[in-house]
């Protein structure tokens, strides 16, 4: 379904402070799967989610929706395909505007009749009714601006917005880490809620390990600009906690081994 | 009676230039400077065209196109050439300079007895007074050409909010709304979002641009340096009319610029008669704006400071 | 809830004061299992002002008294008012109860005290010692030959450390060779992977343990000494080098064999994540490649956790299979090698320890969690030091080498 094939992304090329954000990365992703990537920070999560959105246009390599080569296509193209919730639950929504207002552009996207009135009777009736699902009283509100809301309510919004007009592929980066936990727990629950139900390919990060392992059917993790580990499957279902904190242990362990250790090893274990 | 007619009708006509700024400064939330440049080019244009013989409603439309072909330039400016949005502005509004004195051909162009667009007003309300000139309305003699023009104004006036109003309504103004809010949502939303400034900007200087004719055909004359400081004064007008009325929703939003501009008009005008020297306007003009754009921040420190040492008490 | 303590030379006397109920419970239980695992297994209870005894509170001393139990130490409930006494009464604890005042209590317990505290120093027997073999004798990274590879039992009274495989099911499979060391036949094993968390091998009724040896130093016999050892007021930790060369002096040898049972303060070690096999082409030049090989603990690890070493020490001098052992940085007249293996922490007893014992109660707990040879860090500046240990139990026996290899 989503096939990344040898991606790079340099930050800085050439310079003191050049960042290999993404290394040659192969990923491939099915149709119907949630997969959650994990991994330090900086390790380079949300520059590969970036890619796949289009806010940048990788160094090199392809990517491919549905068979359809997207990398030359621009973000709001791909945005007919891809449904994204950012962290910062302001990012996802416009303050100013109403909630129906914002809700409108998500019904509509990349294919409005541009002159026709946005918002009737029917179309607010349709939107009342599908908020109506998060419990949070939001369908009495629908004419205040969105900026007067939470940002789990905010967040929640925007994660339904995402999913409204069902996407080929949803973006979630650590979408819930900005939110008390509560809020955080309500919104990971609707999240799987949401994949689950419409049967969604789902590409999230985040730094919760209970999320890694309660939510997905495969756990990706990054290191430096690397894929260092892959579980899926029956490997995935066996997954624990300590075993992804085990991992990460061991991913920083063969940092550390440089060249100091080899000598030392050389001299002291060989 | 005249002074405040005067005011009104000026205020009417450049009150289409606060609804263009509207778009750019308030909707996309776009600096744009072009607006000097774009209203002379109106002006020039309509005033010219007239001059040649085309009708006056043919002319302020072709006014309208070329302030909208020079906002899409500012904003390809900004978009594709990724020119800081002043920047953008400046080096539009610096080459309508020129452009202007090209079509003009000379620094100004009187317009003396041509037609205007106030024309079927002022030909009703002469065969209504029977042939007088001047009419008397609430004991006050008013000459039936600046009622006319005051009339045609209103007309334009009305028609052009309320078309605005319903433009902003439909997917496409909402979608332009949403640009200035938030720009990655829009993006996200499967909008191009350059496109929309672009279209933006268009709308804008358009509706600058028509202020411009219109303007030029109250005024009787077009010069080129008639521009200078518009976008101060249209933002003033903004500023007052969200003062007056609020920004509460797009209806308000309208509303309020036209009021604003009327109401910065008769200012200026009781100003003036009170004796202010007309070169020292657009001083007071930008003191105006200075103060309110600082008022908001100053007013919010000494909140602040209040309630910080009413905590303290 | 307030809790305060007077440390006197024979127990500690903790004193609680208002409510020990649901929301203090958690707090009890921790603060007195981190007494108890600062070694202090005599703990007293003065009651007197505790106000209230919830079940939760019941629940948090029957914890502690069934750590204690373990540790063969001591628990009593002292000038306990009506309300306490009954409520433990009612519910079956009034064993714990003691009718004793404070200055009472504590020479009741005179006696087992003393004997702990007579010295950390015991004599297990004078004349015991371990002989040493070198079975086999790979380096890496040496060509595998068939004749390199030395089938082993680890019997009940032997130690042994090295390199080795499982015995394969069938002829054909492949050996995987990774770190192991063995205890009176309870042996640890390192798969060769990054992944994998060691195995273990228990000596059953009829089972002795085996593995395929590449590399193995087995050590036969019974240790004769055992020294305690714990945080002094100048001493917060021992190192693995002070430990083994006090092996030396205690037995009066030039060449001994230790186990040390300790909590660790941090380990510092490798194993083999990949399994040596038949040609090695490989020479250790590029540090990227030797990274696919060894995997390197990277800091101190395993602090808190309790480790179980088999080593040999050595006086410098000795030649020969020397080989095999690799002298200290900070104290270059002695050269060790030792195994470890990390089990999750459990309290030990004070006093005289079992060996035997120990070892069966640790590999009928939890599984352990890592094994490491481990290794010196003398990289200047960066190094991160020897292995080093907080409290614990070291046992010890001169060695000698068996001449012919078997
Ligand atoms: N736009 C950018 N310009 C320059 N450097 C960038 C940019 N975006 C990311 N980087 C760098 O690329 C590396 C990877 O960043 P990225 O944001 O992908 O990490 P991450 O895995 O998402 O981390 P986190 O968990 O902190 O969100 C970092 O070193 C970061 O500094
Ligand atoms: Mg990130």
């Amino acid at each position: 379904m989503l096939k990344i094939q040898d991606v790079s992304k340099t930050f800085f090329p050439h310079t003191v402070n050049e960042v290999q954000a993404l290394q040659n990365i192969d990923l491939t992703i099915d149709e119907g799967s949630f997969t959650c990537i994990i991994g330090t920070n900086g390790s380079g999560k949300s520059t590969l989610l970036n890619a796949v959105a289009g806010t940048f246009i990788p160094d090199s390599g392809t990517i491919h929706i549905d068979g359809l080569e997207i990398s030359s296509w621009t973000e709001y193209q791909r945005a007919r395909l891809i449904g994204r919730v950012f962290q910062n639950p302001f990012a996802g929504t416009a303050a100013e505007m109403t909630i129906a207002e914002n809700i409108v552009l998500a019904m509509k996207r990349g294919k409005m009749h541009p002159l026709t009135i946005a918002l009737n009777k029917k179309v607010k009736s349709e939107i009342s009714d599908r908020i109506r699902m998060l419990k949070m009283g939001l369908e009495d509100r629908l004419d205040n601006p969105i900026g007067t809301l939470s940002g789990g309510q905010r967040q929640a919004l925007t994660l339904l917005m995402a999913t409204w007009l069902r996407p080929r592929l949803l973006l979630l980066d650590e979408h819930t880490a900005a939110l008390d936990p509560k809020s955080a727990a309500k919104i990971a629950e609707l999240t799987s809620e949401i994949i689950k139900e419409e049967k969604l390919t789902a590409l999230m990060v985040t730094h919760s390990m209970q999320q890694a392992v309660d939510m997905p059917d495969r756990i990706v993790m990054m290191h430096r600009g690397k894929i260092v580990e892959d579980y899926q499957k029956e490997h995935k279902k066996r997954v624990r906690i300590a075993d992804l904190l085990d991992t990460f242990d061991r991913v920083q362990k063969r940092e550390l081994f440089d060249e100091s250790v080899a000598k030392l090893l050389i001299r002291e274990y060989i | 009676m005249n002074l405040i007619i005067g005011a009104f009708t000026i205020g009417l006509i450049l009150s289409l230039l606060s609804l263009g700024m509207l778009i750019s400064f308030r909707m996309i939330r776009f600096t744009d400077i072009t607006v000097d440049g774009s209203i002379t080019l109106g002006a020039s244009l309509t005033a010219v065209l007239i001059m040649a013989g085309w009708s006056p409603w043919l002319a302020t439309l072709a006014a309208f196109m070329a302030g909208m072909i020079a906002g899409s330039i500012t904003g390809i400016l900004y978009t594709r050439f990724k020119i800081q949005e002043i920047l953008a502005g400046i080096l539009m509004m610096t080459a309508l300079y020129s452009i202007n004195l090209r079509i003009m051909g000379k620094s100004n162009i009187p317009l003396l007895d041509t037609k205007t667009v106030s024309q079927i007003p002022e030909q009703l309300l002469l065969s209504a007074s029977g042939g007088e000139s001047k009419m008397l309305i609430a004991g006050w003699q008013v000459s039936l050409i600046d009622l006319s023009v005051l009339i045609s104004s209103t007309f334009l006036c009305l028609v052009i909010g309320w078309l605005l109003y319903h433009f902003l309504l439909t997917h496409y103004g909402t979608a332009l709304r949403a640009t200035g809010n938030n720009v990655q949502m829009v993006r996200a939303q499967g909008i191009n979002n350059n496109k929309m400034i672009i279209f933006g900007l268009a709308l804008s200087n358009g509706l600058v641009a028509l202020s411009g004719a219109l303007l030029a055909q109250y005024q009787g004359f077009a010069d080129v340096q008639m521009g200078i400081g518009m976008m101060v004064w249209g933002l003033a007008s903004i500023i007052i009319g969200e003062a007056l009325v609020g920004k509460t929703n797009i209806w308000t939003t309208i509303t309020g610029a036209v009021l604003g501009t009327i109401l910065f008009r008769l200012l200026i005008a009781i100003a003036l008669r009170w004796g202010l020297n007309p070169n020292d306007l657009k001083l007071v003009t930008a003191l105006f704006v200075f103060a309110a754009l600082v008022a908001p921040q100053l007013f919010k420190s000494f909140h602040k400071k209040f309630t910080k040492s009413s905590n303290h008490a | 809830m307030e809790i305060r303590t007077i440390k006197t030379d024979k127990a500690l006397l903790v004193t609680i004061k208002e409510r020990l109920d649901a929301s203090w419970s958690e707090y009890f239980t921790d603060t007195f299992l981190e007494y108890i695992r600062n070694g202090e297994h005599r703990l007293v209870i003065d009651a007197q002002e505790m106000s209230f005894l919830s079940s939760a509170g019941i629940r948090s001393l029957l914890l502690v008294s069934k750590e204690l139990t373990k540790v063969k130490g001591d628990f009593r409930i002292i000038n306990s008012n009506e309300f306490v006494a009954n409520t433990l009464r009612t519910t079956g604890f009034g064993v714990w109860l003691s009718e004793a005042k404070a200055e009472d209590i504590l020479p009741a317990t005179k006696e087992i005290n003393e004997a702990d505290n007579l010295k950390n120093l015991f004599i297990i027997s004078k004349d015991s010692g371990i002989t040493l073999k070198l079975i086999s004798n790979w380096k890496p990274w040496e060509n595998i030959s068939e004749s390199k590879i030395k089938r082993v039992e680890f019997l009940p009274d032997s130690f042994a450390l090295g390199i080795a495989a499982p015995p394969a099911a069938d002829k054909d499979a492949v050996l995987k060779f990774g770190d192991f060391v063995s205890l009176c036949g309870h042996i640890v094993y390192q798969p060769p992977e990054e992944r994998s968390r060691p195995d273990y091998f228990l000596p059953m009724e009829n089972f002795v343990p085996q593995l395929q040896t590449i590399q193995c130093i087995y050590a036969q016999g019974e240790m004769s000494h055992l020294l305690r050892f714990s945080p002094e007021e100048n001493k917060e930790n021992y190192r693995i080098g002070e430990l083994a060369s006090q092996a030396l002096s205690i037995t009066g040898s030039s060449l001994a064999a230790f186990v040390i049972l300790a909590e660790a303060d941090g380990l510092v070690g490798a194993h083999i994540i990949q399994s040596p096999e038949g040609e090695q082409s490989f020479t250790p030049t590029d540090f990227k490649k030797l990274r696919d090989w060894l995997s390197f603990s990277g800091e101190r690890a395993y602090a808190g956790e309790q480790t179980l070493i088999f080593g040999v020490v050595a006086k410098h001098a000795l030649g020969g299979k020397i080989d095999f052992l690799i002298p200290l940085s900070s104290n270059p007249e002695i050269a060790i090698h030792a195994h470890t293996t990390i089990f999750p922490y459990q309290t030990l007893q004070n006093g005289k320890l079992d060996l035997m014992h120990q070892i069966t109660k640790f590999f009928n707990g939890p599984p352990p969690k890592g094994l490491m040879h481990l290794i010196d860090d003398n990289r200047p500046s960066t190094g991160l030091g020897e292995s080093s240990f907080t409290r614990g139990a070291m046992w010890c026996a001169p060695a000698k080498w068996e001449e012919d290899n078997v």
